[in-house]
């Protein structure tokens, strides 16, 4: 289910993977399957986009539906806001970052990360972090 | 078509009460509101209402006497309350009734929401991720809010150190001790930038409204506070709501400003017009952004509003004058139901140490996920 969500190029980037609206060029996430198969076309979003806005989770979620660790000794509070990839979306993800260095407005880029289940496996899924670029002018 | 008055209005107090089911709070504020205006439960003619966490509201039907009344069960997120309260009003105003309840009541276990994505369309790794927090959301909301108008974290501890001023003079209120701004700000940091005690909790709680026609209300005596208007909207293309994986990059209009819009224009009224005020705060950020949504003051003005106290007992339109969500906790069935219980103890002069002067055009919105608004505006006869 999550590698339908973003794919890593052969230069080991990730990229968002979103729909195309055939009729009226819209854009959207996920890219709808199914029964909507046929009004979309699969894209692939740009690689580094820009942080719109942004929170701090500083107390582990509920589980479930949070799949991570919630213990309050191995918890560790995340990054969350809205990338703007692009010139018409912006997505919802994880930031990988240290979360006293987000701000409105720095550069992303689109990573795959595993997140640690709470039941002791480990899942593969996207995020941003601050571009590579940003930090080595 | 009838003018709809509220005749009748019974709340059992928000807060935590070991021992009552939510259901109980519900029946409670049913016959206080029935006490209220002199009616006995077969007068009513009609019901809507709505809990979340507590079953089906209709379970009230039982308890109060099974007198074959049609009783539509509502489900509108945080909006429950506002939704029961126009169907009835609707109801009322197309000549079918004479009378109608709109009830709400609630009761949640401890800590935040947890909402299914199933329940919401959305993917189960959306939730597995740590994405399926409406605290994130309003979160995000107020930061980007913050950047782009010039906010700052002192004005969002000013609105919740009001809402703990004014929920201390408020026998239905849950949190009813007076905390400073500098308590606020420096209390657990939840969600950056809102802390501990910026946000409302889920609580427990009942609400009760008797809605008569004029023919009716007249009859009764009880002729004294009009339902002038309501709208209730969920939201347009672009605007930016909980629980979205992904968002345009334009920014519209968002469910709250539409109705906002319909409800003053269906009574002819603007922003200006209003006295008094319960507005959405789910955390201190909600009741800032809404007040520019709502249309009362322009982006990035409330800066200068909440620090002139413009929005407090004795200013030009004072806000959430119980203590809102954050001074009484939200049961969801309830919530909304609750503002308008505040309106309608303002309008009749009944609201002792926390009485707006000479309070004639009292205006409520709620605001539910997953991007849905309700306003109502009440008026004065």
């Amino acid at each position: 289910m999550t590698s339908e969500l973003f794919i890593v190029d052969q230069a080991g980037k990730a990229h968002m993977i979103a729909g195309k609206n055939r009729a009226n060029g819209q854009i959207v996430f996920p890219c709808p399957a199914g029964e909507q198969e046929g009004v979309y076309d699969r894209i692939e979003l740009p690689h580094s986009g820009t942080l719109w806005t942004y929170t701090i989770q500083r107390i582990p979620p509920k589980n479930p539906p949070y799949a991570g660790v919630t213990s309050p000794e191995d918890y560790a509070p995340f990054g969350v806001g809205y990338v703007r990839l692009g010139d018409d979306i912006m997505i919802e993800a994880r930031l990988e970052a240290d979360p006293g260095s987000l701000q409105i407005g720095m550069q992303m880029d689109c990573v795959a990360i595993s997140l640690a289940r709470a039941d002791g496996t480990a899942m593969t899924t996207f995020a941003f972090a601050p571009s590579q670029r940003s930090h080595n002018p | 078509m009838s003018d709809v008055y509220i005749i009748g209005a019974g709340i059992h107090p928000f807060g935590r009460h070991d021992g009552k089911s939510g259901l109980d709070l519900g029946v409670e504020a049913t016959r206080s509101a029935l006490d209220d205006c002199g009616l006995a439960w077969p007068d009513i003619e009609t019901a809507f209402g709505g809990s979340s966490a507590s079953g089906n509201a209709d379970a009230l039907m039982p308890r109060m006497g099974l007198t074959g009344i049609q009783f539509i069960n509502v489900v509108n997120g945080c909006a429950t309350g506002g939704s029961s309260l126009l169907s009835a009003y609707w109801a009322i105003k197309a000549g079918e009734f004479d009378t109608a309840l709109a009830v709400g009541f609630d009761k949640h276990p401890r800590g935040s929401f947890n909402p299914d994505p199933d329940k919401y369309g959305l993917p189960q790794w959306y939730g597995e991720i740590g994405l399926m927090l409406t605290t994130q959301f309003f979160a995000m909301k107020i930061q980007r809010y913050m950047h782009d108008h010039g906010i700052s974290a002192r004005t969002l501890a000013r609105v919740a150190s009001k809402a703990f001023d004014n929920g201390s003079r408020t026998p239905h209120a849950w949190r009813r001790t007076a905390m400073d701004e500098d308590a606020i700000l420096a209390s657990r940091m939840i969600s950056d930038p809102l802390t501990q005690y910026m946000f409302c909790s889920p609580s427990e709680g009942g609400v009760a409204l008797i809605l008569a026609s004029e023919k009716k209300a007249r009859e009764l005596g009880r002729n004294h506070v009009r339902l002038r208007s309501g709208a209730v909207k969920t939201r347009p293309e672009n605007s930016f709501e909980v629980f979205s994986p992904a968002l345009s990059v334009e920014r519209g209009e968002t469910p709250t400003m539409l109705a906002s819009r319909a409800a003053f224009e269906k009574a002819g009224l603007g922003p200006k017009d209003i006295d008094v005020a319960q507005i959405q705060d789910t955390e201190s950020g909600a009741e800032i952004m809404h007040m520019a949504e709502n249309g009362f003051c322009r982006d990035g003005e409330q800066e200068q509003w909440i620090a002139e106290g413009r929005t407090a007992f004795g200013g030009q339109l004072p806000i959430n004058t119980d203590g809102g969500c954050i001074a009484c906790g939200e049961p969801i069935g309830a919530s909304g139901l609750r503002q308008v219980y505040e309106n309608i103890l303002q309008l009749r002069g009944q609201a002792e140490n926390r009485q707006v002067e000479n309070a004639r055009l009292a205006y409520s919105q709620v605001y539910g996920a997953p991007g849905l608004s309700a306003v109502a505006i009440l008026e004065k006869i």
